[in-house]
């Protein structure tokens, strides 16, 4: 399932018009890309948390060169499912 | 920063966004996840452009979630320009910190010269990005022109930053301009001092180059070594704050002792006190006067009233805790007589009811009675007013012997009904 399918359903079980539920996805997606951005998270109940991590500078060792790698720093997007979907999703 | 925004805050930012009301957007945003996680429990994988994908899994948290690569890209937009590089053998984590901190000496005062060198730019028009934003914007207007010769010589600043990469602990350079400026501070810039900490956070010029906080480590790192001075010299200094401490307890000690001898001697003979009479004061004095009682024929009540009304209560104190002579019924005979006329006492700090009884009467119980003397005027027993002036009953009015079991009962039982009256 992918944004359109998403939106559409959205729009179907909302009532509302899918060019609405369109524009309010992609203010949903904003928001919680701006949120990261400030390596803030970003916190769904029921859903899980979005946050934006960031990882220094290390010494890695390449597994395909044996070589030994100065990694740069980085942020990376991570979500952590909350409890109430990660019990749904065992079941 | 590693703020968690809580739910509400989201739906009213998204209803700014998106010209709806927060309530709306709320439980658009409820439904949007709702389903999400309803399609996951059927294990579809939900793919959401702009934000990543959702791929149910055995894992443990049951869904795996991959970040949409423009979102990556967005979110790392600080360290783009980083590459991974290669590091010598030798080069080991702990000199990568040390080199860290050695470069942001130099580093601000060659700000001010921001261009002249190719190479050495690297470094101080670096730096100037993470000074507060209106020198950046200086800096980074001269440096502009610079961008375009900059990355014909960038094969060259190579080597110096492949060296300069060990050596530097990365140092975001957050800066609206950052992208643009980034191809000078490719070559790994060098680190910041404390002020670039609070330069990256000013505005939000742009959506993607967002400031990135400076890292933690590396103030750490500065921490520790810092510390290493002041421990020092507290070790050196120790030998002699022992002696000093040691010496200073002695005479403190000291000064406590000479204070408690002063206040029990005090105590034990009060000078200019005639009111509060001791009992260890008249230890000498009721035994001499018994045996006088005893040899000669008892003192008439009067004299003994002159002497002064307190001592014979002392007279009846004094024995009760101690052996009991034979001598007591007389203190205690004359003591009714003695008291014929009103005694009157103080309520002093640290000298209340029951220190009161003990004094008139031989035993602390019979406080209860002094109460019931002055109920009128004292209320409750536990909030005395100092320098109260109560009335001291006589003791036969009450029945009160401090000898007498009965009477010590009935006391206490008085007592147990008052302090049921008037608890703490």
């Amino acid at each position: 399932m992918d944004n359109k399918q998403l939106t559409a359903r959205l729009a179907h079980q909302m009532g509302i018009d899918p060019e609405k539920a369109r524009k309010l996805a992609a203010a949903l997606i904003d928001t919680v890309r701006d949120t990261c951005a400030d390596l803030d998270s970003a916190a769904i109940p029921g859903f899980g948390t979005f946050q934006s991590v960031k990882t220094d500078e290390h010494i890695a060792v390449d597994p395909a060169t044996n070589k030994r790698m100065l990694m740069p720093p980085s942020i990376t997007l991570h979500f952590a499912p909350s409890v109430v979907l990660r019990k749904k999703l065992k079941k | 920063m590693n703020c968690k925004i809580p739910f509400q805050e989201i739906a009213g930012l998204m209803a700014e966004k998106a010209g709806v009301t927060r309530e709306e957007a709320e439980a658009f945003a409820k439904a949007f996840f709702d389903i999400i996680a309803s399609r996951l429990k059927e294990g579809e994988t939900i793919r959401i452009k702009g934000l990543g994908n959702f791929v149910p899994s055995d894992s443990e948290n049951g869904v795996d979630f991959v970040a949409d690569p423009e979102l990556a890209e967005t979110l790392n937009a600080p360290f783009a320009l980083f590459e991974p590089e290669e590091v010598a053998d030798d080069v080991t984590e702990e000199a990568l910190a040390e080199a860290v901190s050695e470069p942001a000496a130099p580093a601000p005062e060659t700000r001010p010269e921001p261009q002249k060198p190719v190479e050495q730019p690297q470094a101080p028009e670096a730096v100037a990005e993470a000074e507060p934003e209106p020198e950046t914007k200086a800096v980074k207007e001269t440096a502009a022109p610079e961008t375009e010769p900059q990355p014909a010589s960038k094969p060259e600043p190579k080597p110096e930053p492949a060296e300069a990469a060990p050596k530097a602990e990365p140092k975001p350079e957050p800066k609206p301009e950052p992208a643009e400026a980034a191809p000078k501070a490719e070559p790994k810039p060098e680190p910041k001092p404390e002020p670039a900490k609070a330069a990256p956070r000013p505005a939000h010029p742009a959506p993607q180059t967002k400031p990135v906080p400076v890292q933690p480590v590396f103030h750490s790192i500065e921490e520790d070594e810092e510390e290493h001075i002041p421990t020092d010299s507290d070790d050196s200094r120790g030998g002699l704050g022992f002696g000093w401490g040691f010496a200073l307890g002695i005479i403190v000690g000291l000064a406590l002792g000479a204070c408690g001898v002063y206040f029990a001697l005090d105590y034990l003979y009060p000078t200019g006190r005639t009111a509060a009479v001791t009992i260890e004061e008249t230890v000498e004095d009721p035994i001499e006067e018994l045996l006088a009682d005893t040899v000669a024929k008892p003192l008439p009540a009067d004299t003994l009233a002159a002497i002064a009304p307190e001592p014979k209560p002392e007279e009846q104190a004094k024995p009760a805790p101690e052996a009991r002579i034979a001598e007591e019924p007389k203190p205690a005979a004359q003591a009714p007589a003695a008291e014929s006329k009103p005694v009157y006492d103080t309520v002093k700090a640290g000298y209340l009811l029951q220190a009161m009884a003990r004094k008139h009467y031989g035993a602390k119980v019979f406080w209860v009675y002094i109460y019931e003397e002055n109920k009128a005027k004292i209320g409750n027993p536990n909030k005395l007013q100092p320098n109260m002036k109560v009335v001291i009953p006589p003791a036969s009015k009450y029945g009160i012997d401090a000898s007498s079991k009965a009477s010590l009962g009935k006391a206490e039982q008085m007592e147990r009904q008052i302090i049921n009256k008037y608890p703490r």
